[in-house]
């Protein structure tokens, strides 16, 4: 099961990297997000990454605090977890497509350069960068919490 | 207010902003990293029941050391270079450490949530018990 789940992610991975390489698919790459007589595909592939690896990092956050929770509080604290999740895959998905539309609207509209648009792509990977740093923060504070409790049970 | 946010971001976000942007990034990061890295081993020394990795702590006592160098470069390029020596080995030794621990980590989350639930049923078992006596 799980070398199962690593080479649909290995497969999914090379496709997003070769959207990039226009000479092997240059024709399901080309007018899948074309605006303005240009092609934003392979900036919209990087922006989805990006949001992606926000999502894990924080799914890792998420289950990582449930485990610590039902240690310090036991088994009865134990909720369902499909609700939180969804709601968080939603968040994130609704926000990469929100930026992505509204920056592609603002280029059409403004008649934005190639390079001005990178710099929209760039300051997003930022925003991904502070929000992963945010929750690798917040993992450090769950552990920090985690080693509290388990020096206050140790005899 | 969003588009003039784009307008900004597409003709002021770039250069200076851009590189100080990287270099708060990069350091914050470094830190966090080191400190999730630094508990989460301390974490399963205590579990495992063995004396604190003192290789571990050192190596990572010695990145943070280097972190502020993310400061130094004037260009991007060099700041990557930098980030890619400063920020990668704690990020192994994470990464590491989560592969080899996580399994032990799991058994004894899963061994003392199965104490305490025994424990809560032994003990309102004994509450019945007494209360059929009485």
């Amino acid at each position: 099961m799980r070398w199962e789940l690593v080479r649909q992610a290995a497969l999914l991975l090379a496709a997003a990297l070769l959207a990039f390489i226009r000479d092997i698919f240059p024709m399901w790459t080309e007018r899948l997000l074309v605006v303005g007589g240009r092609d934003y595909f392979p900036w919209g592939v990087r922006i989805s990454l990006c949001a992606a690896m926000v999502l894990f990092d924080s799914l890792l956050v998420l289950y990582f605090s449930r485990i610590v929770r039902l240690y310090r509080k036991g088994l009865s604290a134990a909720r369902p977890t499909l609700p939180g999740d969804a709601l968080l895959c939603s968040l994130v998905a609704v926000t990469a497509a929100g930026y992505i539309w509204l920056s592609l609207s603002a280029a059409s509209r403004f008649g934005l350069s190639m390079e001005e648009y990178m710099w929209i792509g760039r300051f997003f990977v930022q925003l991904c960068n502070f929000s992963y740093i945010a929750l690798e923060a917040l993992g450090a504070l769950l552990f920090l919490l985690f080693l509290r409790r388990l020096r206050s049970d140790a005899p | 207010m969003i588009d003039e946010l784009f307008l900004w971001i597409a003709s002021s976000f770039r250069g200076e902003t851009y590189l100080n942007g990287l270099r708060a990034g990069g350091i914050l990061c470094g830190v966090a990293d080191i400190a999730a890295t630094a508990l989460f081993v301390r974490v399963m020394d205590i579990i495992k029941g063995r004396p604190p990795s003192k290789k571990i702590y050192a190596a990572l006592a010695f990145f943070l050391l280097l972190t502020p160098l993310q400061l130094l470069p004037e260009n991007t390029t060099v700041f990557f270079i930098v980030m890619f020596f400063v920020f990668l080995p704690p990020y192994l030794i994470l990464i590491y450490t989560a592969a080899a621990e996580a399994r032990g980590f799991v058994a004894f989350v899963k061994a003392r949530l199965r104490a305490g639930a025994e424990g809560a049923e032994a003990s309102i078992a004994s509450k019945t018990d007494s209360r059929g006596d009485i």
